[in-house]
């Protein structure tokens, strides 16, 4: 059963009605100096993460990357106390494609005894449709031994997103929540939300759902991103935490060393280690 | 063999175009899924606690007041309301509105400032955006000593970061040609998005930021600047807008805190010289 999970992160503003407008009435006046010649934009380095303390067995840490990562930094992280990892598995560049660095990290992942979720970020403006770029996804990771159960998608960064065109797509969708609250969406979608005060170490929140507030359908949430832009193993990850529910039920072998690691015919499965 | 069959949930459900026979077709759980939109609606605030002496209260609005409203709100214990005077719909006016809020914000003894949400995609540039609420507002009597460039949904600004630099810069420019301060309302995110970071407008340009985990009560933050964290060129905020979508005395507002010390009485609305000002109760030193 293949369950998709949306993440998304609602955006609480107006957006402009559009009506008639008065005529103007504007003196033409000089604008020589009102073009920006020199623009400064602020540089964001990833500097380490805190440590993980968890006292709290119902969460578990996880971080979230789209960087290549070794099997040594994947040991290094599980060495860390981080229970997962969240891989991109797909990425916008282009009109979209499947993320090769995804194969090797979720092999590392798995080596190292990491849980392993897989996002895509997809590609709005893309020629693809939104089940297409699902497609390629699902064949990049089937076409190399991974078996997907779920897959969380990607629904932030506004400025990426264009308006919404007939016929509904995936984007157009996504639009809507980032845009409005959308209400009927269907209940066995989960949430990954995010809420950081900036980025890096000083921009944390805490590693709690407490900051949660229900939005669209969305009642409860199952991964938070508390952290952005920090280093971890000498990677630029994100730094979630996520609630430990029991995976959804799975027929297969448990491999034996590892026991949150699922293996179904020698392949390598990823997704269903975040609970509900 | 966990993939017994290949179920797309309803977000990809609704993708309504053909699909080609070679590609695999996927029982939709519902192909005709009406996209609904939640209404918000504004419960009544919690009230301004009595005795929090550093920070001050102010609520901002675009819709029109009546004097006993914003009697009521300054009775409610806000010191200031912060009005629309530039409306976005279609190419952008001036907001006529702003004209009486600001007359009545005067009589009940409350401070003013006034924001703007321009209209990046606007035929007309960001300084004639500008230049119609000055027009809108000396013609009517009052006195601009400051304006809060409002930039925030990103998805209501065009992708190219630059564009939107130069848009604001033309507004701030004009604003300084015109003595007023300038302010600038967004949050972290919103100025990541709309201008990739944009960090060398001016060390002049005050911060009114906004957080808040959802919209109304139940999505306020803590009314003070404790999760204020630098970005763009601010390392201190002026203004904090902490809840959304509101009912203060029937009106439906933003609630916000600034720093007290800084609030010039509203009695100096009026100066000796009888003119009315809008604008100035808010500076940058903390």
């Amino acid at each position: 059963m293949l369950k998709l999970v949306a993440f998304t992160f609602l955006f609480a503003l107006a957006s402009a009605r559009p009506q008639d407008v008065d005529s103007n009435r504007i003196v033409a006046l000089p604008n020589d100096d009102l073009l920006v010649t020199d623009i400064g934009f602020e540089k964001i380095e990833a500097k380490p993460a805190p440590e993980v303390v968890s006292v709290d067995a119902s969460y578990a840490y996880g971080v979230d990357l789209s960087v290549p990562a070794t099997l040594s930094q994947m040991n290094c992280l599980k060495t860390s106390r981080y229970a997962a990892v969240f891989v991109r598995a797909f990425t916008p560049t282009g009109s979209g494609a499947f993320d090769t660095t995804s194969i090797n990290n979720i092999r590392n992942a798995y080596s190292a005894g990491l849980g392993i979720e897989n996002y895509m970020t997809p590609q709005p403006l893309s020629s693809l449709q939104g089940y297409q770029q699902l497609d390629l996804l699902y064949n990049g990771l089937h076409n190399n031994g991974i078996t997907v159960r779920s897959v969380w998608i990607q629904v932030t960064s506004p400025a990426n997103w264009q308006k919404p065109q007939p016929p509904m797509s995936i984007s157009s969708i996504a639009l809507s929540l980032i845009t409005g609250n959308w209400a009927t969406l269907s209940s066995d979608v989960l949430l990954w939300y995010w809420h950081v005060l900036g980025g890096g170490v000083t921009g944390e929140t805490p590693a709690t759902f407490d900051d949660f507030r229900a939005f669209g359908s969305f009642k409860a949430a199952s991964v938070k991103q508390f952290a952005q832009v920090e280093s971890v193993c000498s990677l630029t990850v994100n730094r979630d935490v996520y609630a430990v529910g029991i995976p959804a039920a799975a027929k297969s072998n448990v491999s034996g060393k590892f026991a949150d690691v699922i293996t179904d015919n020698n392949k390598i499965v990823v997704g269903g280690v975040v609970g509900v | 063999m966990l993939l017994k069959s290949v179920a797309l949930i309803s977000v990809l459900a609704v993708i309504a175009q053909s699909v080609p026979a070679t590609v695999k077709v996927l029982p939709f759980v519902d192909s005709s899924l009406p996209v609904k939109f939640r209404q918000v609606i504004a419960e009544a605030a919690p009230r301004v606690p009595s005795n929090l002496a550093s920070y001050a209260f102010g609520v901002d609005l675009s819709v029109p007041t009546s004097l006993s409203q914003l009697q009521c709100v300054k009775q409610a214990g806000y010191s200031a309301v912060f009005v629309r005077a530039y409306n976005p719909s279609g190419q952008g006016s001036f907001d006529q509105n702003a004209c009486s809020t600001i007359q009545n914000a005067y009589n009940a003894g409350l401070g003013t400032e006034i924001y703007m949400t321009p209209q990046p995609s606007s035929s007309k540039q960001g300084y004639q955006q500008l230049d119609e609420i000055y027009q809108g507002l000396t013609q009517v009597g009052i006195t601009v000593r400051s304006i809060w460039i409002q930039v925030t949904s990103p998805t209501n600004w065009p992708s190219n970061a630059n564009n939107n630099v130069n848009f604001i810069n033309s507004i701030v420019s004009r604003a300084r040609q015109y003595g007023m301060t300038v302010g600038i309302y967004t949050s972290y995110y919103d100025w990541n998005q709309i201008t990739n970071g944009w960090s060398s407008i001016g060390n002049d340009v005050l911060l009114w930021y906004w957080n808040v985990l959802g919209g109304g009560v139940n999505g306020e933050t803590p009314a003070n600047f404790a999760d204020f964290r630098a970005f763009g060129c601010w390392t201190v905020p002026s203004v904090k807008q902490f809840a959304q979508v509101e009912q203060v005395c029937q009106l439906t507002v933003n609630r916000d805190v600034y720093a007290a010390g800084t609030m010039l009485k509203a009695a100096d609305a009026v100066q000796e010289d009888g003119k009315m000002y809008t604008g100035g109760f808010i500076s940058g030193n903390q």
